[in-house]
């Protein structure tokens, strides 16, 4: 039976710092570049080999609910831009396992932040996306 | 020097842990930035106490 999961209680760590409370949405996106490796006598195109490792390209993109206060989103986020740092996902806040994989994109790079980003009567967010970096999955600690 | 954890969202540690910088070593991140942000203090070594001198007069 098929399985669909939503993201209700997942672990983001952006930083090593928790920012579970404030997140509202997740995106982990597994990239690597597809090289084409077409050839003469070839009568399709062909991307990648078993000799061809191309670079990743992935990225994480959260959104979060801005916070002024002491230790909250803006503290934690303000000083990540331009510098790298690692972000970890995973579909549930509990401990890692085979069900509960961890994402971690180790060196990325934050290029923007929306520190005011606000409309009257709407709570305040931040989108951000962290680019570049490498994507490892965990299953077990 | 040790930090003192101040904030409940530093992962792996809870509010008034006491952690050494080797601790976050294999997270790369940087100490300043956890101090800047509200997540870590730096401790400071107390002071000893000044010695009473209990010698009687004479």
């Amino acid at each position: 039976m098929a399985t669909s999961v939503y993201l209700s209680n997942p672990k983001v760590t952006i930083n090593s710092i928790d920012l579970q409370d404030q997140c509202t949405s997740a995106t982990v996106n597994y990239v690597y570049e597809q090289l084409e490796t077409t050839a003469f006598g070839d009568t399709a195109r062909k991307y990648g080999a078993s000799t061809v490792t191309s670079l990743q390209n992935n990225s994480i993109e959260v959104e979060l609910y801005q916070s002024y206060a002491a230790s909250e989103t803006e503290s934690t986020i303000f000083g990540l831009v331009g510098v790298t740092c690692n972000v970890i996902v995973a579909p549930a806040a509990g401990s890692v396992s085979s069900t509960n994989p961890f994402y971690t994109l180790t060196g990325c790079y934050l290029e923007s932040h929306t520190p005011i980003n606000a409309s009257l009567g709407e709570l305040s967010t931040v989108t951000l996306t962290f680019s570049g970096g490498n994507l490892v999955k965990t299953t077990s600690a | 020097m040790d930090y003192e954890v101040i904030s409940h969202r530093l992962s792996g540690y809870k509010f008034g842990d006491i952690i050494r910088e080797a601790d976050l070593g294999n997270l790369t991140i940087d100490i300043e930035f956890l101090i800047e942000a509200g997540h870590l203090s730096p401790l400071k070594p107390k002071k000893s106490a000044k010695t009473i001198n209990t010698e009687q007069k004479d």
